[in-house]
């Protein structure tokens, strides 16, 4: 009887949890929802603003951004930035979080505290100068500015430190007495190992960088070197008053991204739950 | 081991070398000409960045096609930005020696900031004589160091003078345009409908930074006060708080809009004359420039759906503010500054200038051109601002975007009554001191 | 291991370029800030602490600094606390593809660009006029909020949006920690009597611990580097400078005001406002990066 009562109200508990978590599901959804429906109606219709599906649906809105921007030269200049960004990254904090999490040497805990404390320096705080530098360095309104300043970033060394150190240090040491050197050692006993990290690395060093807004603004100036997440700034700002239109581009920006994450969701949250700390 | 290595570490070398050739190939197809002063075929690339403005593009793109056809030597290059990043990208491409233009089309409220550093060249004497002579007085204020120009009006800037009435509703209500300050506030208070924040209809939004300033400072002036003493702000004048009382007064009282061209309700830079394309606003102080936007954005026609009409003065001095509007400034370290100067004197000559204005729907800066009867001809709707060009004062010498901008932030609070400000003199005084302390470091 | 020279080859370049890129920038914000500073002049006067004077008479200064702070300590209270229950939740559904649909759902905004989603939310969801939620609310007969336009409302408006764009990280991260907690804590605690909400402060908690102040740590450092929502949503500071905080005037004093020593000097604040609130933070959650 009390047994059946606890089980009751154990049901009814988890149906609350579950309705909640569904509602609160759709409404995360529910701005996308609304941009898709807006992108594809006339302008006079939204500016009336009392239909919530579209009365008349019209590719008008998408044509229009294709006839204005080049989307597409925008895309590969993101695709371009965030593959080489997040190769070269995925690279240099493997091999930093090998050295950190294997090596012994002098002065190894205060070069670490140093990596760490890199990360307490936000972008934004640095612009002025940064910008001075990357004018310096011949880089102004040339995409790799955009890659070559994280080149090297405490976050990525830290995790792949953590997930090195889980390596027993045996098997580095059979290696070693086999006669491998150190690169072969890293590349062919640490790396199988660490895919997992690396997968991890790879999904949240790339949406950083598809992502970023404030270094492209700065550091890019011709329409053509643009990246998609300029996009939306750059059409909403030139036709002001066409919302379908900038629907249209927000659609678009998020397209790509959006396919292969729900593609591969699985793998994608599984890796983003590693970057966590174990 | 050590090879591996070394090859990684050159391929990665390799790998950003080409990423960074590949950007400087693939796609600079604009921006040949940016740093070298002559591309191939041996003619001289002139790089003109302008803001983003369909009809006003248009127009530069036909002068600049006719200019490049018309001579062989030189190739004038336009890119347009969204206004928005204008500015600071002209800041940042002077700064990036040699990555930026050879002309910057450069506005003259914010065009102070420019001239104060060595970064613009002086027109050269030939050009600013004839100028001199033949301009009004606002249109040069901005780019005059010492004795010295630092940049060509291509417009008289005009936010103050004239009005867009919405034809369809007057007709509607079968009544003629208001004339006088107080028939227009009568008219904007019984035609206005609103529901809390949403505004149906607004008898007259003028709540735009433009116009916002524009009004206060011309009341203040208009009414016998001064906002600028000794070279710097002074709102302490009886004249500068009946002022915005008065404007605060039509929001507050009147109730004949709300701060929507102020705040941004609308997610964006959405103000009057948007409203009025939309049918949702009756009257709206603003520059004839407006006008071709309606046109091309809302596909209305002046003088069908919209009408523009003169505008008021509030007092009896007969005195309004105008900014140095549109200008053309080449930077000091373009390689090309003859060429640029050379399309400068083809842009300025009257004809060409005049067609440009009235396909801007701008006010001409020269007299020669304002008084052309070709160009009322042309452009009949802005009629009623060509007698008033005389009485306009140039604003001042400092950055209209900082005074637009901290005059806003009073203007909302006041209006929304939150409390920052005990009272309009108040809120002067505090808008006052922001405004100096801006000006000495400036 | 040891091999001296091969930690030399991989740290000296590594260390070249965060020193070139990280640390000298911060150095140079320093340098400029005791300048009045702007690039275009051939002379720049020095002016010695005279922009730090200058910040403590700045209103606009004062109100971003306020603004930051507020800003950042509501959203990552809401965002932590939010994300912590949604975690709880969502570790107890039971079937895979439900709780990886909920997970994509609340993941989602996660993986398009900041500036993409506060364009779609300042022009579809926050207008008064055709903005979803206030065609929702009219249709429920309430009067229709105005979001992005007015002092009041503006910075609960990007601290909404702002959640709703951030909170997937944390939410993945909460779950998976939530997860990982062995389940015979629980059952102890069944044993014991406990309800749900003690069974979560007391063990759920405290085993989560580690994840938990990392997750703290992180959301408050990138909350504090925010910068494309209040660029958007907040032109020029927004309606009586609600949503302007010190990234944006940091940009608008550089790049716009064009007085780069002064925005140097806000920068300056910053970076000590974010070092200072990291170390308390770590000392108050003893965070263990590991060393």
């Amino acid at each position: 009887m009390h047994e059946g009562a606890k089980g009751v109200a154990e049901g009814v508990r988890k149906g609350i949890i579950f309705s909640i978590v569904t509602v609160f599901s759709l409404a995360m959804l529910t701005p996308y929802v609304w941009m898709l429906l807006l992108s594809f109606k006339h302008q006079a219709e939204i500016n009336k603003a009392n239909t919530f599906l579209p009365d008349v649906w019209t590719l008008r809105n998408y044509i229009k951004v294709f006839e204005t921007v080049p989307m597409v030269h925008w895309f590969m200049n993101s695709v371009m930035v965030a593959v080489s960004a997040t190769t070269i990254v995925l690279f240099t904090s493997t091999l930093v979080g090998f050295i950190f999490a294997k090596y012994k040497f002098r002065g190894k805990n205060i070069i670490f505290w140093f990596i760490l404390a890199t990360m307490m320096v936000p972008p934004q705080t640095t612009m002025v100068p940064s910008f001075l530098l990357i004018d310096r360095l011949g880089l102004y309104d040339k995409l790799p500015s955009l890659v070559i300043p994280g080149m090297v970033g405490g976050f990525g060394i830290f995790l792949c430190r953590q997930f090195i150190e889980d390596i027993p240090d045996s098997l580095c040491e059979a290696a070693l007495i086999d006669g491998a050197k150190d690169f072969y050692i890293y590349w062919h006993v640490i790396i199988p190992l660490i895919r997992p990290a690396i997968g991890a690395l790879t999904i949240f060093t790339f949406l950083i960088y598809w992502n970023e807004y404030m270094l492209p603004l700065l550091y890019l100036n011709n329409p053509l070197n643009m990246t998609l997440s300029l996009a939306i700034s750059f059409f909403s700002t030139q036709r002001t008053t066409d919302v379908g239109a900038i629907m249209a581009v927000a659609t678009l920006v998020m397209l790509p991204v959006t396919i292969v994450f729900i593609a591969f969701q699985k793998q994608f949250i599984k890796s983003i739950a590693m970057t966590g700390v174990k | 081991m050590k090879r591996i290595f070394a090859l990684l570490i050159s391929a990665i070398m390799i790998v950003s070398l080409f990423a960074a050739c590949g950007q400087g190939g693939g796609t600079s197809s604009s921006d040949g000409g940016n740093t070298s002063s002559s591309s191939g075929g041996g003619k001289t690339t002139v790089e003109f960045w302008g803001h983003v403005n369909e009809a006003w593009n248009a127009s530069h793109r036909d002068i600049v096609g006719r200019f490049n056809a018309s001579q062989s030597e030189i190739e004038v290059v336009p890119t347009f930005f969204p206004y928005d990043d204008f500015e600071a990208k002209i800041q940042t491409s002077l700064m990036a020696g040699g990555a930026g233009a050879d002309i910057y089309e450069i506005w003259g409220g914010w065009g102070l900031d420019f001239v104060a550093t060595d970064a613009l060249s002086p027109v050269p004497d030939a050009v600013i004589k004839e100028l001199i002579a033949d301009s009004y007085e606002p249109v040069l204020g901005t780019f005059k160091k010492g004795d010295t120009y630092y940049g060509v009006p291509v417009e008289y800037n005009n936010e103050y003078g004239g009005m867009l009435v919405n034809k369809v509703e007057f007709d509607k209500l079968g009544i003629p345009y208001p004339e006088t300050w107080d028939e227009i506030v009568n008219v904007a208070r019984q035609t206005s409908v609103s529901n809390g924040p949403v505004f149906e209809m607004r008898g007259l939004d003028f709540t735009t930074d433009d116009t916002l300033t524009h009004t206060f400072l011309t009341t203040i002036l208009s009414t016998g006060g001064q906002y600028w003493v000794n070279d710097k702000f002074d709102f302490s004048t009886p004249q500068a708080t009946q002022a915005l009382q008065m404007l605060v007064d039509l929001i507050v009282v009147d109730n004949v809009t709300n701060l929507d061209s102020a705040t941004g309700a609308q997610g964006a830079e959405i103000d009057g004359a948007h409203f009025l394309g939309r049918g949702e606003a009756m009257m709206v102080p603003r520059g004839p420039w407006v006008i071709s936007m309606l046109e091309e954005e809302y596909d209305k026609a002046e003088g069908v759906d919209f009408e523009f009409v003169k505008f008021p003065i509030y007092g009896p001095t007969k005195a309004f503010t105008a900014e140095t509007g549109w200008s053309m400034c080449v930077p000091k370290n373009t390689q090309v500054a003859e060429a640029a100067w050379e399309y400068l004197d083809f842009f300025l000559d009257k004809e060409n200038l005049m067609e440009h204005n009235v396909r801007c729907a701008q006010i001409p800066p020269l007299k020669s051109i304002a008084k052309d009867p070709e160009f009322a001809k042309q452009l009949p709707f802005v009629v009623p601002l060509l007698d008033i060009l005389d009485a306009g004062r140039f604003i001042g010498p400092f950055n209209t975007d900082v005074l637009k901008i901290g005059l806003r932030n009073v203007f909302v609070s006041l209006c929304t009554q939150d409390g920052t400000y005990a009272s309009v003199s108040e809120a002067l005084t505090s808008l006052e001191n922001e405004l100096n302390t801006t000006l000495k470091l400036g | 291991m040891k091999n001296n020279r091969f930690v030399a080859i991989v740290l000296v370049p590594a260390l070249t370029l965060l020193t070139l890129f990280v640390i000298i920038p911060i150095m140079g914000s320093f340098f400029f800030s005791l300048f009045d500073y702007n690039p275009l002049r051939n002379q720049n006067h020095f002016l010695g602490l005279g922009n730090y004077a200058r910040l403590l008479q700045d209103s606009t200064y004062i109100k971003s600094f306020q603004n930051t702070l507020i800003f950042v300590f509501v959203t990552v209270a809401i965002n932590i606390a939010l994300t912590l229950v949604l975690g709880q939740f969502i570790s107890g559904v039971k079937r895979r593809w439900l709780r990886n649909l909920f997970l994509v759902a609340i993941f989602l905004p996660c993986v398009a660009p900041v500036a993409n989603s506060a364009v779609v939310w300042s022009r579809s969801m926050y207008p008064t006029k055709g903005g979803l939620i206030n065609v929702l609310l009219m249709a429920l007969d309430i009067t229709p909020v105005n979001w992005v336009g007015s002092p009041l409302m503006l910075m609960p408006a990007l601290i909404i949006f702002t959640i709703w764009v951030d909170i997937g990280y944390n939410t993945v991260l909460f779950t998976a920690g939530i997860d990982g907690i062995p389940k015979d804590f629980y059952e102890a605690a069944d044993i014991d009597g406990a309800g749900h909400i003690i069974r979560f402060f007391k063990i759920t908690l405290p085993l989560l611990g580690r994840t938990f102040s990392f997750v703290t740590a992180m959301t408050i450092i990138s909350h504090f580097q925010m910068f494309a929502q209040f660029e958007i949503m907040a032109r020029d500071g927004g309606p009586g400078k609600a949503g302007q905080v010190l990234t944006t005037y940091i940009y608008y004093s550089g790049f716009k005001a064009k007085d780069m020593g002064y925005a140097s000097a806000i920068s300056v604040t910053l970076f000590l406002l974010i070092l200072a609130v990291t170390l308390v933070q770590q000392r108050l959650n003893r965070v263990d990066w590991g060393y």
